[in-house]
């Protein structure tokens, strides 16, 4: 699970830096949400269901905001696929995938 | 025969959605503590009774410290209903049988709700009805207002529990509080009644203030100071109640809940506030960039309209007031009603889900430090749909002081009706910045409310720190209809405005402009109402056009938009065009900035004055016209650095 986290979190913080020229604002909430998988890395490894709240909640953040980027593309009628709009799909589905399989462990 | 009932129990744990689902009536339910402040009533007949239902204001206990437990209590002491319905959440139901004990003591026919079955028993929670039934000594009906189960059951309980006899249902204190309630029960006899003796003295001993009033001609401090048991009265409640849950639920797992889990993430110490403004940007983003261009076929498709009258009518009065005045005037605003709704939509999902109340409490922290609680922010976020709603909602803040600051403060939260003003001058001065001007207003906005609620305190109250009690509630998946509901109750309230107050004040706005002299507007009596205002909003450099439109916005924001549709509605060039001429840069944020802190609405003025007096109405008006002008030309002079 650690793992997972700590390669999303890499994938999210080269994303921010990525986008920070162009889509300053998207780059930042993208970072603040990193900063839930980070938050998650240094959760106590005794305690797996903290850990699994962060995967959980992170990737409906990431989910979310690809979502609604993707909406915004489509909108403008300019659907952009550049690596940075790969990135946030792949971080996006991951992270849907990711909180539905997690949901499972919650009452 | 007439069964008149009442609803209650604490915010939040249903009580709309069961009155909704009781009298087939739709009032808006949000997953939102104190969102029902004024008392509803509804009718439905069944099995040949006639039930009046009352929808009370959501209430802790009966000890009124709040307007809108006092309202709640009021109904049951002196409307003195025949039945009254207690309802309690499944997934908490200590605080619900709190009140009901309460309740019990009022001697009434009372019958325990235990609402959200369904939650219950997703969650592998099965409730014992009969032996919650034993112990507390009333009939017990198990319900779920989203599925519909056991609302035939809780109607035939209604009509059954209305023909039994009143009985009041004693809960037996210990040895010593029985004793002291027994002992002011007997000295304060003579003047309440030998039946309603206990409840004022178990009242006075938990320090009501208005039984402690009340009864204040006595001389009863010998016996007992006024809420002095207090606490230990809570306690024995409390215990008891325990001991009753035990027996009649049984959970299975003590593993996090999906609601604790969410919770654990944001609510975080160090994201928790990063993630709510994130959010935040994210919403209004959709709302002012992604729905654009349906906002920018709108405004297309009414100025086209516009041509195409005058072209089939030919130049005159009556071309003039259709196309200038009404699809000028009124266009211009229906053009935003994509934005409106989108942004109604995703506020909706926030409400609905339960998001919103945690970004209060996150906020907490922050309002802490400004002597203020979370339930003021709650307050602020409301704001963000419509000042009135907001003004209201301050009911439910226990502090006097702090409820007047909250309610001053309140209107500097952006609203909806802003948001084409903002809008309109975003996309012609700040296009490729649209989205991130509109959204520092926004923040701007809130911090407005926030330092304004801060220098209110300092300066006028030297209040003391309000402390938090807002409960929060679970997260839900939003369901569609209640979030269509939702949006569309908002947005009608818009297009409703929008008809009424903005046609008429358009067509009022376009003979002011085109008289006395239809070909020279800067003769006309709108420029001169313009040029009057002007001179005091000189050192702002708003000229009699923006004047004009500031003026007549006091009424409604919206209206601020139509002036300049009409004002600047000559053939050939769009309003976009035509308007760049208007400011600089500069200027034109600080008219923006402007426009969110100035003059509230006349309807957000008229609940000012209804909820608290004609005088913090006035005060109001002053206060935030001032504070606009200040931030106005506070933004004059940064902006004068760097340009
Ligand atoms: N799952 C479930 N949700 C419910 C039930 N009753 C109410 N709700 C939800 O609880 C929230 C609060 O309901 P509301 O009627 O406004 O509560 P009130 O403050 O007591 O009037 C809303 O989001 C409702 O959709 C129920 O029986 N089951
Ligand atoms: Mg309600």
């Amino acid at each position: 699970m650690k793992f997972l986290l700590l390669f999303e979190w890499l994938t999210a913080f080269s994303l921010f830096l990525l986008m920070i020229k162009g889509e300053t604002m998207l780059a930042f909430c993208v970072l603040i949400f990193s900063f839930i998988y980070l938050f998650g890395l240094l959760e106590s490894r005794k305690d797996p269901q903290r850990i699994r709240a962060h995967a959980m909640v992170g990737g409906i953040m990431f989910f979310v905001v690809a979502a609604l980027t993707f909406l915004n593309d489509l909108a403008r009628l300019e659907l952009k696929f550049n690596l940075s709009r790969a990135l946030l799909i792949l971080l996006g589905v991951i992270g849907l995938i990711q909180a539905r399989a997690v949901r499972k462990h919650f009452k | 025969m007439t069964i008149r009932v009442a609803l209650c129990g604490n915010p939040n744990v249903g009580k709309t959605s069961l009155f909704n689902a009781l009298t087939g009536m739709r009032q808006y339910v949000a997953n939102w503590p104190g969102v029902t402040v004024e008392v509803k009533e509804g009718v439905r007949s069944w099995r040949g009774h006639q039930l009046i239902i009352t929808d009370l204001p959501g209430t802790y206990s009966l000890l009124a410290t709040s307007l809108d437990e006092k309202i709640a209590r009021d109904f049951l002491l002196y409307k003195t209903p025949d039945v009254v319905v207690v309802i309690a959440d499944a997934l908490s139901m200590e605080q619900g049988l709190y009140l009901l004990l309460e309740i019990l003591e009022l001697e009434a026919r009372a019958i325990l709700v235990v609402n959200a079955i369904d939650e219950a028993r997703q969650k592998g929670l099965v409730i014992d009805r009969q032996e919650l039934s034993k112990h507390l000594k009333v009939p017990v009906v198990l319900t779920s207002a989203l599925t519909g189960e056991g609302i035939q059951d809780l109607l035939d309980c209604i009509v059954s529990t209305a023909s039994t006899e009143q009985k009041r249902v004693l809960f037996n204190f210990s040895d010593k509080t029985e004793k002291m309630i027994q002992q002011l029960a007997a000295l304060i006899k003579a003047q309440v009644g030998e039946a309603a003796s206990r409840w004022f003295a178990i009242k006075y001993l938990e320090g009501d203030p208005h039984v402690v009033e009340r009864l204040s001609q006595l001389v009863l401090k010998s016996v007992a100071k006024p809420g002095n048991l207090k606490s230990q009265i809570a306690r024995e409640r409390y215990d008891h109640i325990q001991l009753i849950v035990k027996e009649s639920i049984m959970a299975i797992s003590k593993e996090l809940s999906m609601s604790e889990a969410i919770d654990h993430v944001l609510t975080h110490k160090f994201i928790g506030i990063p993630i709510f403004l994130a959010l935040m940007y994210l919403a209004f983003n959709f709302a002012f960039e992604t729905v654009q261009p349906l906002s920018d076929f709108l405004e297309g498709t009414f100025s086209h309209l516009a041509e195409l009258t005058k072209a089939r009518l030919g130049e005159g009065m009556v071309t003039s007031m259709i196309a200038d005045g009404i699809l000028g005037g009124v266009g211009a605003v229906l053009a935003f009603v994509p934005n409106i709704f989108a942004l109604f939509f995703l506020l909706g999902i926030m409400e609905d889900s339960g998001y919103l109340p945690r970004a209060a409490f996150v906020m907490d922290r922050v309002m802490y430090s400004l002597k203020l609680s979370g339930r003021s922010f709650m307050s602020f976020l409301l704001g963000f749909g419509c000042s009135v709603p907001a003004v209201l909602s301050t009911r439910g803040i226990p502090d006097v002081r702090e409820r007047i600051v909250s309610v001053l403060s309140v209107p500097f939260v952006s609203c909806s009706a802003r948001l084409p003003v903002y809008l309109l001058i975003a996309s012609i001065f700040f296009s490729r910045n649209q989205g991130v001007v509109v959204f520092s207003i926004y923040v701007l906005s809130m911090f407005a409310a926030m330092i304004s609620s801060l220098v209110l305190n300092r300066t006028l109250f030297k209040g003391q720190k309000g402390i938090f009690v807002l409960e929060l509630p679970r997260y839900r998946l939003p369901s569609f209809r209640n979030l269509a509901l939702y949006t569309w109750l908002r947005g009608k309230h818009f297009l409703v405005k929008a008809g009424t107050i903005i046609f008429i004040s358009s067509l009022v706005l376009w003979a002011l402009m085109y008289f006395p002299d239809p070909n020279d507007v800067t003769r006309s009596f709108a420029a001169q109402i313009g040029k009057a205002v002007s001179l005091v909003l000189r050192p702002l450099k708003f000229d009699w056009r923006a004047s004009t439109a500031l003026f007549f916005g006091v009424a409604a924001k919206e209206i601020i938009v139509s002036t300049f549709g009409m004002l600047f509605n000559t053939q050939g060039e769009t309003l976009t065009e035509q308007l760049s001429q208007l400011f600089d840069p500069v200027t034109a944020y600080s008219f923006i900035v402007f426009v969110m802190a100035y003059i509230p609405c006349f309807a957000t003025l008229a609940t000012i004055k209804s909820e608290l007096g004609t005088k913090y109405a006035v005060i109001s008006v002053i206060y935030s016209f001032s504070m606009a002008y200040v931030l106005a030309l506070a933004v004059r002079m940064i902006g004068g650095i760097f340009a």
